[in-house]
């Protein structure tokens, strides 16, 4: 125990320290490091866009009392989402710094208990964890705190003991899943449940939407017939807590204690031997290639593509990242379509979200088509236009866009010509201006840590990538009620902004 | 600018923020030569190398690519020239073959050629057995020969190696050094960086030492001993002296 509290741990932990803080600046866009201000500020736009949101969903929240059953099952799904997402973002992270960081030669040379790396690992994880739903879950309650009563500031030590009892779940899921199916299989795994999680998360928030509220209204129903039964005591027992019951409360973090420590104590010695099992994970049996006919000859172009395609087709995690930014469209298409083709009131109040997600989609593909390139100097010195080399990358995965954007759309032409059609156009210029924005304002080689971990792009294109596709929204949704007036301001207003995005971009010195 | 030298660099100069990388270079390498530039860390060689290959711009200077203009016309540079840096360019996912079939493909290469060249780089470099792994298994080493095959496969006029004998075992490193040579006596031009004074004494024609982004001394490794660079009779004494003598200037 002396070893754990030792100076070692503390030097340890302010190394993972800085290096998160150095993560959160690679976030916060190109040679942020140095720049605080820079990084204060990204987070401060993210925080106000998260804290408006809030307040937009709080104002069709009603009274929200803690004794009626319905806000207590409301409660109980949402948190339980949450806790998905947040053991998602854990097993990710897990995954990541339990077995891909590379420094468990300098970890397990220096005079240091293994448990001590351990539990600066599981430290970084539990912080990471409790950033993120601390992101979006922190601006909600203290909205309600401040509208609403201070008891519901209860949340956010919930929070922190969510966070920790997700910890320890994804640490030992990741352990687990390690010795199952090996180090690179495991982070491809806790990739595709995360995007899995997501897309539940979202299937479950249009749940009402599309099955009406008959499959809640049945759950409300068996509470109230039931509420002191062993199940609902114990499903319920984070909302409670959320909404002031001090026993409960008390449980939730007793219940987050106990999963820490039996983690910490049951999983040191499989963390050490997973970890050197990890070390040695480069040396891997040789991969044959069987011959293809595909010829690399026909172009500079055809050559960049076909090597793209290839590399992507062998890269299981690269896959995945592509497959992630796809896979979210598949919801909202699906409702929106649904909806459209019932004949809905209000059909067509998702093809906003599907333009904005459809440029979303293009962008994500643009930055992994920018920066995942591991010899991408090899192309800089090819005699070939330097357009033409975006351009190939781009092409090589862009059909992924729209393979999954095709689909609902020609089934919205299908169903309603007119709301298909302006669909289709939003879309095309959705999908224009998130790889215009991420090729004026990404940098031109990401960092090599970037790379290796196919990171999401930069906070600060992200918002602007969202704004401009916001505007894009803005300009084509009028149309299908036919406001003519309101789509050209709406365009005029996308097309400025555009222009001033596109002054902003940086002049990166060659 | 002469048509008949491989490469001629004037006045070039490259600045990162407030620090100047490139003061002012002047370099002339002739056609056929296997030319050694060399200068203690953080002196500008990768730089100005990476200048000439196209990977980045100057702030002013000329250069000039077997009499081409490397910045009036990049495309046309780089069809002569071959970069290969000290971290080698491959992909994991690619297998050997795959690789120089995609650089053949960049350089537009002829396919027949491309399998020749092809398959007479991959004998010579002792990669035939691994043609068809990926590159993803592969030692440092391995990577670097893989690199270095990309660079020739295109067959440039100018071959420019940044630190090529890192991670190669002594006999493979006797190899390569043996293909450089090779290939300078088709009339190939090859520069090259090393930290391994031995090897710039041994393999090249002449050598240039670089300090703080600009040429101190240049010359054969005889008008080097002989010039009054130094009094010493390695080309480590030189080395030492003219660096110690630039620092006290």
């Amino acid at each position: 125990m002396k070893a754990l509290v030792s100076g070692a741990t503390r030097a340890v932990l302010a190394h993972e320290a800085r290096l998160s803080l150095r993560g959160v600046a690679d976030m916060a866009g190109p040679k942020t490091a140095m720049r605080p201000w820079r990084i204060a500020g990204v987070l401060a736009v993210v925080s106000t866009i998260i804290f408006g949101v809030s307040h937009l969903l709080l104002m069709t929240a009603g009274q929200l009392d803690p004794a009626d059953p319905r806000v207590q099952i409301t409660l109980t799904i949402n948190l339980a989402f949450l806790f998905v997402l947040m053991i998602s973002a854990a097993l990710d992270s897990a995954a990541y710094a339990l077995y891909a960081r590379g420094d468990y030669d300098l970890m397990f040379s220096a005079p240091l208990p293994p448990q001590t790396v351990l539990l600066v690992r599981a430290l970084n994880v539990f912080g990471f964890t409790l950033a993120k739903a601390g992101l979006y879950g922190a601006p909600m309650l203290i909205l309600l705190a401040v509208q609403r009563g201070a008891h519901w500031l209860a949340g956010l030590p919930l929070i922190l003991a969510l966070a920790l009892s997700a910890t320890a779940i994804a640490i030992g899921l990741a352990m687990g899943m390690v010795r199952l199916i090996g180090i690179r299989s495991t982070r491809v795994a806790a990739q595709v449940a995360a995007a899995l999680a997501g897309l539940l998360v979202l299937v479950m928030v249009q749940w009402e939407a599309i099955f009406g509220p008959g499959p809640k209204d049945a759950l409300v129903a068996d509470y109230i017939a039931n509420p002191q039964s062993l199940g609902w005591q114990m499903a319920t027992l984070p909302a409670r807590a959320m909404t002031g019951d001090g026993v409960a409360f008390g449980g939730v973090v007793a219940c987050a204690v106990l999963m820490a420590v039996l983690m910490f104590v049951g999983l040191a010695e499989s963390f050490v031997r997973n970890a050197v099992l990890a070390a040695g994970s480069a040396a891997t049996a040789p991969v044959r290639a069987r011959r293809s006919r595909a010829s690399f000859g026909a172009s500079p172009m055809a050559a960049l593509m076909l090597k793209e395609r290839r590399i992507i087709l062998r890269d299981p995690w690269l896959l995945s990242q592509i497959l992630m930014q796809c896979i979210f469209l598949i919801p909202v298409a699906a409702v929106t379509v649904y909806r459209v083709a019932s004949g809905a009131d209000d059909a067509s109040a998702l093809v906003p979200v599907l333009i904005v997600l459809c440029g979303q989609i293009a962008g994500g593909l643009t930055w992994i088509a920018l920066s995942a390139d591991e010899a991408s100097e090899l192309a800089l010195t090819a005699p070939m236009d330097p357009r033409l080399r975006a351009r190939a990358r781009i092409g090589a995965i862009s059909w992924l866009a729209v393979m999954f954007a095709a689909p609902p759309l020609m089934l919205l032409l299908v169903f309603d010509a007119w709301a298909g059609l302006v669909s289709l156009l939003g879309v095309a210029c959705a999908i224009i201006c998130g790889i215009l924005v991420n090729l004026w304002h990404q940098p031109r080689l990401a960092r090599t840590g970037m790379i290796r971990r196919r990171m999401k792009s930069p906070i600060s294109v992200t918002l602007m990538e969202l704004l401009a596709l916001m505007m894009v929204a803005v300009g084509f949704w009028p149309l299908l009620a036919g406001d003519y007036l309101a789509a050209m301001l709406g365009s005029l207003l996308a097309a400025a902004t555009m222009a001033v995005l596109y002054a902003a971009r940086p002049r990166v010195p060659a | 600018m002469s048509g008949h030298d491989a490469l001629v660099v004037r006045g070039l100069v490259k600045r990162f923020g407030g620090f100047t990388a490139v003061n002012g270079l002047d370099l002339g390498v002739r056609r056929g030569e296997l030319y050694a530039l060399l200068g203690p860390n953080g002196a500008g060689k990768t730089t100005s190398l990476r200048i000439v290959a196209g990977l980045l711009s100057p702030d002013a200077g000329e250069i000039s690519i077997c009499g081409i203009n490397r910045l009036r016309d990049p495309v046309a540079a780089k069809r002569v020239v071959a970069w290969l840096p000290d971290e080698p360019m491959v992909y994991d996912k690619l297998t050997p073959v795959e690789y120089l079939d995609f650089v053949a493909g960049l350089w537009q290469v002829e396919p027949a050629a491309t399998k020749r060249r092809r398959d007479a780089l991959l004998e010579t470099l002792d990669l035939t057995r691994v043609a068809d792994q990926r590159c993803e298994g592969f030692s440092k080493g391995m990577r670097q020969k893989v690199a270095l095959a990309g660079a020739l496969i295109h067959e440039p006029d100018l071959l420019i190696l940044d630190e090529p004998l890192t991670g190669l075992d002594a006999s493979m490193a006797r190899h390569v050094k043996e293909l450089l040579q090779a290939r300078v006596a088709t009339g190939v031009t090859v520069i090259l960086t090393t930290h391994i004074l031995e090897v710039a004494e041994r393999l090249s024609d002449r050598i240039g030492i670089i300090r703080n982004g600009r040429l101190v001394c240049e010359g054969t490794m005889a008008e080097l001993r002989d010039g009054g660079a130094s009094q010493g009779s390695t080309l480590e004494d030189v080395f030492l002296d003219v660096v110690t003598r630039e620092e006290a200037a």
